[in-house]
C-alpha cells in the first residue's frame, strides 16, 4: 500500500471531493481485505475470539459480521 | 439459490460480482452480468468480446463522473491488483459464494462471498428470477437462461450495450428461443 504520506497528501489536496472519493474507495478496499482475511482465518481454524481480537472487537461483532459468508461447499 | 445454478452460472455470477468489485461498485447490477457473460458466451455466433463490453461500461460510469476504485486509490498511491494478488486464492472459487435471499426484506438478494457481501439491484434481481424462472422444471440455471435474464427487460443497460456494439438483440433473443416486443 502506499505511504502515509501520499494518502495525507492527497487528503490535504485542493479538491476535497476527489480526496474524499479516495477515502471511500479504501474503505471498501479494507472491508474486502477484512472479509477475505476473516475467512482465510476461519477455514484455517482460528475461532472467532482469536479473529475479534485482531480485529479489536468484540466476538459477536465479528460473529454478526461474518459468519454468514463462511459456506460449507455454498448455497 | 446457487443450489439450482449450473457450475457455469454460478461462475458467471461470481465472476459478476468480483468484476463488479473490481469497477468501484458497491451493489451488483445486471451490466456486471453481461460483461462476466462476455468472458464466455453460453451462445455461439456473438463476436462481442469482453475488452470492449468492459470498455463501453467504463465509457458510461466516465459519462455519469464515476471514476473507479483503481484510478482512486492509484491516487493515493495504493496498486488495487498489487493488493488484491496478495488475497486468498478462495476469493476466485465459486464455491465459497452464496446467493441469498432475505427472509425479512425478500426483495433483497446478496452475493456474499470471501470479498464481502454485493446486494443485487432491482435489475440484476430481475435478471436472476427470470434466469430462475425460464430454466423450465426439473432444470438448472445455465448460462444461456442468465443471457435470457438480461434481454427479458429492454431498458436494461446491458441490452443497451448490445445494441451499441451492433448485435441484433432482437436476432440474439430469437436464437435461444425468448423472444419479447421489447427486446
Amino acid at each position: 500500500m502506499g505511504s502515509l504520506n501520499e494518502f495525507a497528501e492527497a487528503v490535504d489536496g485542493k479538491d476535497p471531493v476527489v480526496a474524499l472519493a479516495a477515502v471511500a474507495a479504501l474503505r471498501r478496499l479494507l472491508e474486502e481485505l477484512e472479509a477475505a482475511h476473516v475467512i482465510e482465518a476461519r477455514n484455517q481454524g482460528s475461532s472467532w475470539e482469536v479473529i475479534a481480537a485482531a480485529l479489536g472487537v468484540r466476538r459477536q461483532t465479528a460473529h454478526r459480521k461474518h459468519a454468514h459468508r463462511i459456506t460449507e461447499g455454498g448455497s | 439459490m446457487f443450489a439450482r445454478f449450473t457450475p457455469e452460472a454460478r461462475r458467471t455470477t461470481v465472476r459478476a460480482g468480483l468484476l463488479a468489485l473490481d469497477h468501484g461498485r458497491t451493489t451488483l447490477d445486471e451490466d456486471m452480468f453481461l460483461l462476466a457473460l462476455a468472458k464466455s458466451w453460453p451462445v455461439t455466433g456473438l463476436t462481442v468480446t469482453p475488452e470492449t463490453v468492459g470498455a463501453e461500461i467504463r465509457n458510461r460510469e466516465t459519462a455519469r463522473g464515476l471514476a473507479g476504485d483503481r484510478a482512486l486509490l492509484a491516487a493515493i498511491g495504493v496498486d488495487l491488483d498489487e493488493v488484491r494478488r496478495r488475497l486468498p486464492p478462495r476469493r476466485e472459487d465459486p464455491l465459497a459464494w452464496r446467493l441469498t435471499r432475505s427472509r425479512l426484506r425478500p426483495l433483497n438478494v446478496t452475493l456474499s462471498g470471501p470479498a464481502g457481501d454485493l446486494l443485487l439491484t432491482a435489475r440484476a434481481r430481475k435478471v436472476v428470477e427470470v434466469a430462475l424462472h425460464t430454466r423450465g422444471t426439473d432444470s438448472e440455471v445455465g448460462g444461456e437462461e442468465l443471457l435470457k435474464g438480461l434481454l427479458a427487460d429492454g431498458s436494461n443497460a446491458s441490452v443497451s450495450i448490445l445494441r451499441g456494439l451492433g448485435v441484433d438483440v432482437r436476432g440474439l433473443a430469437a436464437s435461444i428461443g425468448f423472444l419479447r416486443a421489447s427486446a
